[in-house]
This record gives structure tokens, sequence and C-alpha cells, in this order.
């Protein structure tokens, strides 16, 4: 399948006068061209696999499965290795392998589309599958062709209840349904539907096929025409520089051959192509003179009438400024023009297209003084419109960044949040310790020994107090009974030592 | 959809065929896409299979080539069963490459062949396998469906 921005076969892009490509007018409308009716959709899909290639294929581009040029290729992530995307999913279905050097191969994200290989797809030239259309393209507009153009792609029959397949061309509601309209073989005598006459001679004629005069190979009578046009190597044609008077016809092969090694008319082709290039160039340079020369004659003109005009050369073209100055004779002009050159050097930073290269060109052809600031002020504007795109692209960059920005901060934001969430599970944890100590103070000795068991687990922050809690003897314990006792009491265990005062830590955090 | 598959696959794989084969290797028929017989014969001078000429037969099922084909050697008058020690005297192949676990779809007839042209040119041993009557007398699975346990590497 192409891309889908690819475009459209027949329609030029249209380059704007800023360099710039405007998609939407590129943008066919399938539908008004061909017809408004929606049977128009093709009733079959052609196969990739069986398209002929009119030119050969390198072997490198077909696929290892099924040996012909790859339909949307994938390439395995791994090892290389390029198939169709059909066949590299059905080999998968009965191993999930790479078929040539079986490394493990997982079809959901081992695989990609290889940009270059498509593209190279894309630039074969390959004749249109449906019967009697003869058209070659390149493979990237073949859907498009075949889905919307070609005349002889089977889509539904117009008759909303008939529901078989009917060329394109003959899906006309003004004929009906034309599988009931029946119509005689002109080679068998046989009665065919008329939508189905085609494939009647495809297939099912009795006299199918003919022997070629030329080539003695079996052809489909109805094709014979074509076959002998196109097809048929034995049959002999003329030379293809025949038009510059070389004598030879021969068999297609030997036609071939002689036009690529021995025909001498060959150089006269070349010659003859040289000559209409230099023709034309000649003719391009003519009418530049001819503008020229018409310019020269306006100013000619212009210097004698005006009078302000004298002071300079008519065709002075470095010194459009000063023409400027000269006359307007005043400040404002000058300013005007200082403003002018400031702007074009701006632009000239921006895009190197010359376009200010041909204005000193033109100077001398503005009828008047008025008729040149407005021109320049149309530049202005057109050069001023292009800024302000730059300026809407930047925005969007900028926004762009921003955006990513505010959404680290955001993630960054939620992290802190459940940090300090951790933070106050352990803050009011710690504090139910100290209340409950506080609660069993009064209680015997062996009380504590069992305590620190539940304080272990939680968390870390508590280590300290831990360690210094399951020493284990009684000392410890009422060491550590005194602290809680003394952070029972408030601010007063602040002037504690120091190693208590970490001990507290984490509950006044 | 997927019998147009093989029969396209294999239109392929014989008009490639009918232009060039590789040396000691011959098609004998191929008139439909289910069936052909391909000669094949060993090249170098070993003395087991020098001068002979063997029969080989390919059956396509509608699912190739991501299933393999079905490759037996076939017995005619001038056209023997090869001596080796993995083919046995019915015709049945034992090699990887034609199980289901050996085959690729990248492989086809041309590379089938050669492979059983370098098989029996790397042979030296004038034996059938073991069990070989055992098997020609009890067998009657299909050749792709026995269950083969590969275990020999030198061939």
């Amino acid at each position: 399948m192409p891309p889908p921005n690819t475009p459209e076969e027949g329609i030029p892009t249209e380059v704007t006068a800023s360099g710039s490509t405007t998609p939407t007018e590129s943008i066919p409308n399938p539908s008004s061209q061909i017809s408004s009716t929606p049977e128009q959709t093709p009733a079959v899909l052609f196969d990739y696999q069986s398209l002929h290639y009119t030119q050969p294929v390198d072997e490198t581009l077909n696929c290892p499965i099924c040996r012909t040029p790859f339909s949307t290729p994938l390439t395995a992530k791994k090892c290389g290795h390029t198939f169709c995307s059909a066949c590299i999913f059905r080999a998968l279905g009965t191993q999930p392998l790479c078929p040539i050097d079986r490394q493990p191969l997982d079809a959901a994200r081992d695989l990609y589309l290889p940009r270059i290989i498509q593209d190279q797809l894309d630039r074969l030239e390959v004749r249109c599958p449906n019967f009697g259309c003869y058209k070659v393209l390149s493979r990237d507009l073949l859907d498009a062709h075949y889905a919307r153009r070609c005349e002889y792609t089977l889509v539904k029959c117009p008759e909303s209840d008939c529901g078989k397949p009917v060329a394109r061309k003959n899906a006309r509601p003004e004929n009906g349904c034309l599988h009931v309209k029946d119509t005689k073989c002109e080679y068998c005598a046989a009665t065919v539907a008329e939508a189905e006459l085609d494939q009647h001679y495809e297939l099912s004629c009795e006299v199918k096929t003919v022997e070629c005069t030329q080539c003695h190979e079996d052809v489909v009578i109805q094709h014979m025409s074509r076959h002998l046009a196109h097809e048929c190597l034995q049959t002999p044609r003329p030379c293809k520089y025949s038009i510059y008077g070389c004598p030879v016809v021969a068999k297609q092969l030997a036609v071939e051959d002689h036009e690529r090694v021995y025909c001498s008319f060959k150089a006269i082709h070349r010659l003859t192509r040289e000559r209409s290039e230099d023709r034309r160039k000649l003719h391009e340079l003519k009418n530049q003179l001819d503008a020229v020369i018409e310019r020269l004659n306006r100013a000619e003109q212009a210097s004698s009438n005006n009078l302000s005009f004298t002071g300079l050369p008519p065709l002075a073209p470095p010194n459009r400024q000063g023409s400027v100055v000269d006359m307007g004779a005043d400040n404002s002009a000058s300013s005007m023009g200082a403003l002018t050159q400031g702007f074009e050097t701006n632009m000239n930073l921006i895009d190197n297209t010359g376009a200010a290269a041909p204005m000193p060109y033109n100077t001398g052809s503005w009828a008047s003084p008025e008729d040149y600031m407005l021109a320049q002020f149309e530049r202005i504007e057109t050069k001023i419109e292009d800024l302000r795109k730059l300026v809407m692209e930047l925005d969007g960059h900028h926004n762009l960044r921003q955006l990513n920005d505010i959404i680290r901060l955001n993630e960054q934001l939620a992290d802190l949040g459940s940090r300090v969430g951790v933070l106050n599970m352990h803050t009011s944890w710690l504090m139910n310790v100290q209340r409950q100590s506080r609660g069993q103070q009064p209680q015997p000795q062996p009380q504590p020994q069992p305590q620190p068991q539940p304080q272990a687990q939680p968390s870390s922050m508590s280590a300290s107090t831990n360690s210094s809690a399951s020493g284990g003897d009684d000392g410890a314990s009422s060491r550590t009974q005194t602290r809680f006792q003394g952070w029972g009491d408030g601010r007063r265990s602040h002037s504690a030592s120091a190693r208590r005062s970490s001990g507290e830590h984490p509950p006044r955090l | 959809m997927s019998i147009q598959f093989a029969t396209k696959r294999l239109g392929k794989e014989l008009q490639k065929i009918q232009n060039y084969l590789p040396p000691g290797i011959e098609l004998v028929s191929a008139d439909n896409f289910e069936e052909w017989l391909v000669d094949i014969r060993v090249l170098d001078e070993n003395p087991l299979y020098k001068g002979q000429i063997y029969r080989l037969k390919f059956k396509f099922s509608s699912s190739y080539p991501i299933e393999p084909p079905e490759v037996v050697f076939v017995k005619l008058a001038d056209r023997p069963i090869p001596m080796h020690p993995h083919i046995y005297s019915n015709g049945i192949i034992c090699l990887d490459l034609l199980g289901h676990q050996g085959w690729s779809p990248v492989q086809n007839v041309e590379s089938v062949c050669m492979s059983l042209q370098s098989m029996l040119t790397g042979n030296t041993k004038n034996e059938r396998p073991p069990g070989d009557e055992e098997f020609v007398r009890a067998n009657r699975l299909r050749p792709n469906q026995i269950d083969f346990y590969y275990h020999d590497n030198n061939v």
C-alpha cells in the first residue's frame, strides 16, 4: 500500500510563489471526477503477487517466501531479513522464528516497515491488473488507479439487488443491469450476459484462443490486436528512429537490439534533440531581449518626459535606492528607502530565493514613483505574510516544547506528592508508636521486649529507633522509654543529646 | 486463498527451474502444482552413488511453502533407492529439513534437491537406517507425519 499522502496520479503538486506546497490544493476529489454514485468502489481487490512488472525486478526485492516483489515489506529488527507482511505473518503462525536464520521473531514487536525498500518498490513499473486496461504506472499509484480511475475495475452492478460485479465503464445507471441483458459472442455463437462478455472471451469461449501468425503462441482471440501491437515478439515493427530515416523493420527483439547497438540514426536523434533544446533556449533568450528592449524604450520615454529623472541614467540598476531619493527628494522618501533596504536584508537572511535579484533590473520600468512605491509595498506585504507564517510556526514549536516541559514537571510533582504521602504515613505511624508507648509506660519491664518486632517491618526510617530499642537488655529499653517520655513532653526533649534528637527526626518532618 | 498462494509460489519456482537448474538436478515432470518428479545424481566420485540417477517425488500441500513438501525417493527399474543410513529402503528420507521443525518457507524445490545431493555426497556408509525392515513393513504413515528423532549432525 502506498503511504497515504502520495501525490495522486496526473495531478502535479502545485508550488506557490513562496515555494511551499499547499496540500489542500493537490488533494483530488475522487467522487467528483468519476461519478457520484456510491457503487463505484471496487468489488474485488487485486492481488499484489500476480502483478505484471514491465521491467525485470532486482532479485533482492523479491520476498523469499512468495518469490514476488514485496507487498508491504516488513523487516526483522534483529536479523534484518525482509518479507511481505502477509507471508511473514503466515510463516510466524507456524513457528515464531525468522524463516531464514531461525532467530526468535515476535510478530508484534520485532518487525518494522523499511522505508527505503518501500520507496524502491513504489518506483517499480507495473501493468494495471485489469483485463483490457493496458496502463503501465509506478506501483505506488496503482492502488489509486485501480480503486478510483481504471475503467475496467469490477464494481458492483448499478442495479442494487443484483450484487454481481461489472466493469466500471459499463456500470452506468442508464445501462441498467447488464447481467440480465444477453448478447451473442461473435466468435463461438454462445449467448452470454453482456456484463460477462469479457470474461467469456477470456475463459469459456469455444474458440478461445487462436495461434498468432507471427510467434505461433496461443492468444486469446479478443486480445490478438493488442498482442500483435505490444506483446508479440515476432511481429515486425519499425525502428523507433524511423522518423529520422532509419529503414530497419524487424522482429521485436531484433529491433530492440538494433536500437540499442547498431542504429546510426540514434546519433541523429541525439543531435535533433539537442537542436530542439538549443532552439528553445534561443527562443527564451529572444523573448528576454525583447522585454529588455521594450523596457529600455519605456524608460527612455519616461526620462524624456519626467524632468526629475534627468540626473540619472534610466537603466542604472545599483542606484535604485538613490533614484527613489531623487524622485521623492524629501526625508520621508529616503527613510522609506532605508526601511525597505533594511527589510530586504532581513528577508534575504530568511530565504535565499533571490526574489530581490530581479528588482534592480525592473526599476527602470516603473512608470511613476507611485507605482514603484506600490510595488514595494506589495512585496513588503507578501514578506510580512511569510514572516507571519514563520512566527506562527515558531509559536507552535514553542507551545509544543512548553507542553513537554509541563508534562515533565507534572510527573515530578506527582512523584513529590507521593513521597510526601509516604512521609506522612511514617509520621503518623511514629506518632502512634509514641502514643502507645506512652500509654504502656507504667507497665512492668518485660513488656517492651515484644514491642520492637512490629516496628521492624514498616520502614527504614525508624531503623535507629529499632536498633536502640531492640538492643535486648533492660538498659536499652529503658532508654527508649525515657526518650519517648521526653517526646511526650513535647519541645523539652529537644535539648536532649544529639543521638536522641536524630532519633526524633522523622516525627518532626 | 492458500491454495492460490501455493500455486503462485510453485508457478514462480517452475518458471525459474525451467530456465536454470544446478548441475546434477533435472526436472522430469511438473504437470500440475501437486506433484513434481525430479532426477538427481551425485556429481563427485563417491563410489556408493557413482553413475546412478535417483528419482525424487515432491508432493505439495495447499499450505506450501509454509508447510514442507513431502519428498521421497521413488524406485523404478533404472532408478534405485540410494544406500544411506538415513534413507529407508522404501524411499522415505529422514532429514530434519523435510520435517515440520526443520522446514522453513524460504526453502524451495531446488534447495531441497541440493541438500539431498550433498547429503549423499558426504556419506561413506553403505547401510540402511537401523530397524529398516521393521519400519518398511510396519509404517503406514505419510512421510512427513512421521516423528523422526534427528540425532545425527554429520549429514
